[in-house]
């Protein structure tokens, strides 16, 4: 029996993989390969040699440990990227709240809520880009709000439906082309 | 806890390992576990052979080293860890800047009043 399909290789090799969860996938699975490669190599035959490469590789948590720390040393601690598919729904959600709104306002309340939520809630994007997305998201409902206040529903034209229609397309798109330039820089 | 492995040792190991991969790739690549053994053999450089492979990863990723894949006699393919002309640079800066430490130290630990050497 080859040693990498030995009983204590495998727990062993589970014992890694447990503890570095936080790890990125890439990284752990090249540990886990190193790992694999090393008692290949080791040539271990019986139960007590595979025991004195397990014992000479170190305790899982040992190793574990040192692979967390040469993830992030000290001083070169990158932010937490923003999970791509959760970066898209933020994008879209706050791209689509405009006409969203104008189409329905509950509908696009969520939407903008929802939207706003996530975009906060992620470490990836600057306060700057934060308060340019929340910006150009609400720009919508404010615009629909003063107007509604200043009584300019009753004499709505052709002309301002067209600039009100184009202003709530435009200006959530433009934000979110930031927030989506900001993630792929 | 033995002489290797307690807290100072630990933490010389951190600062000194990485130069001592470098040095043992000046002259020729080597493979992961062929590293790992030399390292070994000497007993204060390595009490968790395991924890060398993450640092290998990081060198890698930090450009100091390349890696290339070589056909093994045995087995499958094996990763070849080489010196780059970055890793090279960093090894040549540690050997100018490592005598002058470890004179420092020896100087506080046997005569911290004397004049310095």
């Amino acid at each position: 029996m080859n040693a990498i399909d030995h009983p204590l290789v495998t727990a062993y090799l589970d014992a890694v993989a447990r503890e570095t969860a936080e790890l990125p996938a890439e990284r752990r699975a090249e540990l886990l390969a190193d790992l694999r490669e090393h008692v290949e190599a080791s040539d271990a035959r019986d139960d007590d040699q595979v025991r004195e490469v397990l014992t000479g590789l170190g305790e899982p948590r040992t190793v574990a440990a040192s692979a967390l720390s040469e993830e992030t040393p000290a001083g070169h601690i990158h932010p937490a990227p923003v999970a791509p598919g959760r970066a898209k729904l933020t994008v879209i959600l706050l791209g689509c709240s405009g006409p969203l709104l104008l189409a329905s306002s509950v509908v696009g309340t969520i939407a903008l809520i929802a939207g706003l939520a996530l975009l906060w809630g992620a470490p990836r994007w600057e306060t700057r880009h934060k308060v340019i997305g929340t910006a150009t998201a609400v720009a919508v409902p404010v615009l629909v709000f003063v107007g509604a206040l200043l009584g300019a529903a009753s004499r709505i034209g052709p002309i301002e439906l067209l600039l009100l229609l184009a202003f709530s397309l435009g200006v959530p798109a433009v934000g979110a082309t930031v927030l989506l330039r900001a993630v792929r820089r | 806890m033995n002489e290797a492995g307690g807290r100072v040792p630990s933490q010389l190991r951190k600062g000194l390992l990485e130069y001592c991969v470098l040095a043992l790739l000046r002259d020729e690549p080597k493979y992961g576990v062929e590293l790992v053994a030399e390292l070994s053999a000497v007993s204060v450089m390595t009490t968790s052979q395991g924890t060398i492979y993450p640092l290998l990863s990081r060198l890698r990723r930090e450009g100091l080293v390349d890696t290339e894949l070589r056909d093994s006699p045995s087995g499958p393919p094996r990763r070849y860890y080489t010196l780059t002309a970055v890793g090279l640079a960093s090894l040549t800066e540690f050997a100018r800047a490592w005598p002058l430490f470890r004179d420092a130290v020896d100087h506080f630990l046997t005569d911290p009043q004397g004049d310095p050497a």
